[in-house]
């Protein structure tokens, strides 16, 4: 009995590494626009920092840079937080922008499955 | 301890990385006889790297004399180095792309000989490429190969400390002629050292590595002397000679094709080879990273029916499957059975494969004669009657004795390889005294006596050929008239390919081209011949302003082109016979309709067939997703052409949230264009969103379509004074039904078009 659980023991220890040993703290907000990347799926919640009130757009282009869907809102100070619908939008990689009129604030990337 | 390492071992297996790469191949079949160019059918590698280099191999196993095969598709590939052509071979490695090697495997086209039941096992290997390793795929191992000049004992030693895949690599033993061709042929070093060795005793050659270690093969030096029966040898002249002391052997002596001895020690050589594998038999593969297939196809004397289907790149075939017809009634009254009732997807692809589809051909009542090459003159056939388009053929009534067969009921005759085909009964020559019954073939086409195979039983007899002939009776066997048809697609997937198919540049072309000669005056001659049948789309036998008018209806919603909309009403298949005939002046005549069905005719003469068919549709006037007849269009070639980037056009996008309305908001700025048409696709989420109301803004005729997800909307001029110069406004209305605030994404842009009036496109930017 005492092999057994060695060798259970043993399988674990070696398959799992030691991830099982880590605590990783996960933010409750990730910040879109700090990540390179961000996976998307239908009513997801985005957040990003404003630190200016003023009109701003929320841009989103495909790989060729064509604008697919531009809107616009006026802040609050502070965590902004976006609900993203996807069933319009193409799949794949697409460029989501914060403009300020023409004037590119933020920028990453958004992957929608 | 014993344990410990029963343990370590076990969580070493369970832990190994699973091989996640697969290829899926064709399904084996029969194939017919005597044919060049047989699609085999897809395959597909899936689980690489999109950007990584991947090794192919494409080989006949023991390939039936004759049998080759080649690959017409070769972008994106690299031959490697021995292999010399993509045709009529029997293997052939090359490296790319996952992508590009999937589209060359799915190119593969065998060549097959007359030889009924010969089997072809077509083997497919594919693995990640590395410098320098090639693969033989007649034993189904790799070779890698070194260029350091170490001597023959170093050369023994590095290779035996090399793996490759899991598997031990040991010093080269080249133990057929095939093997030495493939050094020879696909390394590019010369004097490689093999195992081969007499170091133990002097003149006893044994192999010196590998799975045939120790195999003595010769017993004495010189050329021929001692070699051992059944043990590959195959020395230079005069070679082995030892002389000063030579124990080991190198092949490409020279850079010719065969072995000398040289000394084990001290001498480099001009590099080695190391050799990976155990089993000769490839598909016994054990190399952990390697996909390893194998086909096997078998040649037979059977009909074959491939349809190849032609769609513009810019339409998914993968819409598309159809199944096989027999029309039990008759041409006015047709009764269509399907066959097997197996739906045939057109997928990628393209070529249907519909040979095991069609039904089986059945007695009509009548007979069938045959013929073979005889000794005496049985046979005799006239002059050909031109305006009759005919032969008279008389067959000597003694043929017929004893045989049961009334004369008059025969309606098929194959005459040698002169005539497979029907014949009609000529009354009245039957006569007793003359001893011939006669028979008349029609035919547009003359009969090539000079080029027959069996011209040693024809004589010219100046106004007549005479035949040696032996002939036969059967049952004549007639296929019933078989026709593929497409199954419709639902109604959503129909308006969304209708409203790709034909936009604002479609109307823009048909005003165009009308306006050549005035109201219904003559063409302005820019369409080809099916581009003009695409214009006719109220099917009338004219292109005129009745159609542009139904074309603008449709545009902006109304009842369309069509009464119902379906693929049947828009989808125009032709045979690419009459597809290459159809020109301006005659387009009319050689009417094709719309519809789903095609026909293919089968008899029981012919064996192979490929019908070809090229799809249009149904008010694709410029077209954007037919297959274009490039040489007589402007519009086609100037919409593919694909000038999208000079010049442009930047345009306004706001989405905005008022209350709980969203609007959406599109500006044409003013500009010089001289724009004839603009169309935009605003997708929508409809299950959050409700669409309210548009408004349009322009100096042309503004339209607007909503469908369930999507509100199509643009401007087209229909008068020659008229453009967007002045530039446009489109607004759309959505009502929120969720009131959410804060949402992002419930509206995009799909598709733009912005067209010119010599029917360019422009490109659109939105800012």
């Amino acid at each position: 009995m005492k092999n057994i659980l060695l060798v259970f023991l043993l399988l674990f220890i070696s398959c799992e590494k030691d991830e099982i040993f880590e605590i990783v703290e996960e933010p409750t907000q990730i910040m879109v626009f700090e990540e390179e990347i961000t996976s998307v799926k239908d009513g997801d919640d985005l957040f990003f920092d404003v630190l200016v009130v003023e009109d701003l757009w929320l841009v989103i282009s495909n790989k060729d840079g064509s604008v697919i869907t531009k809107e616009v809102f006026i802040p609050t100070l502070g965590v902004q937080s976006k609900k993203i619908f996807t069933k319009t939008l193409p799949k794949g990689e697409l460029s989501l922008e914060l403009r300020n009129g023409t004037s590119l604030i933020k920028g990453t990337l958004i992957q929608i499955n | 301890m014993k344990l410990f390492i029963i343990n370590f071992i076990t969580t070493l297996l369970v832990c190994i990385p699973t091989f996640s790469q697969t290829i899926t191949t064709p399904t084996p079949s029969e194939l017919p006889i005597g044919v060049s160019g047989l699609s085999v059918g897809t395959f597909l590698v899936e689980g690489y790297n999109s950007t990584e280099t991947l090794k192919v191999s494409i080989s006949i196993s023991n390939p039936p004399p004759g049998v080759t095969f080649d690959v017409t598709s070769t972008n994106g590939v690299t031959r490697d180095y021995g292999y010399n052509s993509w045709t009529n071979i029997t293997s052939v490695n090359f490296t790319g792309t996952q992508s590009n090697i999937n589209t060359s495997l799915s190119s593969i086209k065998l060549n097959t000989t007359l030889e009924v039941g010969a089997q072809i096992n077509l083997s497919v290997v594919v693995s990640k490429q590395d410098n320098n390793v090639y693969y033989n795929p007649t034993n189904g191992h790799y070779y890698r190969s070194v260029t350091s000049y170490v001597d023959y004992i170093t050369a023994k030693s590095l290779a035996s400390q090399s793996t490759y895949q899991g598997e031990q690599g040991y010093l080269v033993t080249i133990t057929s002629q095939d093997e030495q061709n493939f050094i020879v042929e696909k390394t590019s070093q010369n004097n490689i050292w093999i195992a081969l060795e007499d170091i133990a005793q002097e003149g006893y050659w044994r192999v010196s590595a590998g799975p045939e270690i120790n195999t003595l093969i010769k017993t004495s030096n010189g050329q021929f002397n001692g070699n051992i029966s059944g043990q590959y040898n195959n020395w230079c002249g005069g070679e082995p000679n030892n002389a000063g002391n030579e124990d080991a052997a190198v092949t490409k002596w020279g850079g010719g094709g065969c072995w000398n001895d040289l000394p084990s020690s001290g001498y480099r050589g001009g590099g080695y080879v190391i050799e990976y594998g155990t089993s000769n038999d490839p598909t016994q593969s054990n190399f952990q990273f390697t996909l390893n297939t194998q086909i096997t196809f078998t040649q037979n004397d059977i009909l074959y029916v491939v349809c190849d289907f032609n769609f513009s790149d810019s339409v998914d075939e993968g819409l598309f499957s159809g199944k096989l017809y027999s029309n039990l009634g008759d041409s006015s009254n047709p009764i269509w059975n399907v066959n097997t009732g197996t739906e045939i997807a057109v997928g990628n692809g393209r070529s249907l494969n519909i040979t095991n589809d069609i039904s089986p051909p059945t007695e009509d009542g009548t007979k069938r004669i045959t013929s073979t090459g005889g000794s005496v003159e049985w046979c005799v056939i006239y002059g050909y009657n031109s305006s009759t388009n005919s032969y008279r053929v008389g067959i000597d009534s003694r043929e017929f004795d004893n045989k049961g067969v009334d004369w008059e009921n025969i309606s098929n005759l194959q005459l040698f390889d002169l005539w497979d085909g029907p014949v009609t009964p000529r009354s009245g020559n039957n006569s007793t005294s003359v001893h011939w019954n006669e028979y008349t073939i029609y035919t547009d086409t003359q009969i090539d006596f000079n080029n027959s195979d069996y011209g040693q039983y024809i004589r010219n007899g100046g106004s007549y050929y005479a035949l040696k002939s032996n002939f036969f009776f059967e049952d004549n066997l007639n296929f019933k008239p078989q026709s593929f048809i497409f199954e419709d697609i639902e109604v959503s997937s129909v308006e969304t390919l209708i409203d790709d198919i034909i936009t604002v540049s479609d109307v823009v072309a048909a005003f165009n081209e009308l306006s050549g000669g005035g109201l219904n005056g003559g063409y302005k001659g820019d369409l080809s011949g099916v581009e003009l049948q695409n214009s006719d789309v109220n099917g009338d036998g004219n292109f005129d302003f009745q159609d542009t008018q139904k074309l603008l209806q449709f545009l902006n919603g109304g009842s369309g082109i069509v009464e119902t909309l379906s693929l049947g009403n828009i989808m125009r298949i032709i045979p690419i016979e009459k597809y290459n005939s159809i020109n301006v002046t005659n387009w009319k005549v050689l009417n094709t309709d719309v519809g789903l069905r095609v026909d293919i005719d089968i008899t029981t003469s012919q064996k192979v067939y490929y019908p070809k068919f090229m799809v249009t549709w149904l008010g694709d006037i410029n077209s954007s997703h037919s297959i274009t007849q490039g040489t007589e269009s402007k519009y086609s070639s100037m919409y593919k052409s694909k000038i999208y980037n000079e010049p442009s056009i930047t345009c306004e996008l706001n989405i905005v949230k008022v209350n709980d309305d969203i609007l959406v908001t599109i500006i044409i700025p003013p500009n010089n264009l001289n724009l004839k048409g603009s169309e935009f696709r605003v997708a929508f989420d409809n299950d959050r969103l409700d669409f309210k109301e548009s408004t349009q803004e322009s100096d042309m005729f503004n339209f607007n379509t909503v469908r369930s997800t999507y509100i199509k909307m643009g401007s087209v001029s229909t008068q020659d004074n008229t453009s967007l110069n002045t530039g446009a406004t489109y607004k759309l209305f959505f009502k929120n039904k969720l009131k959410l605030d804060n949402t992002l994404g419930l509206i995009s842009i799909i598709k733009t078009e912005l067209i010119d009036s010599n029917g360019n496109k422009i490109n659109f930017i939105i800012e």
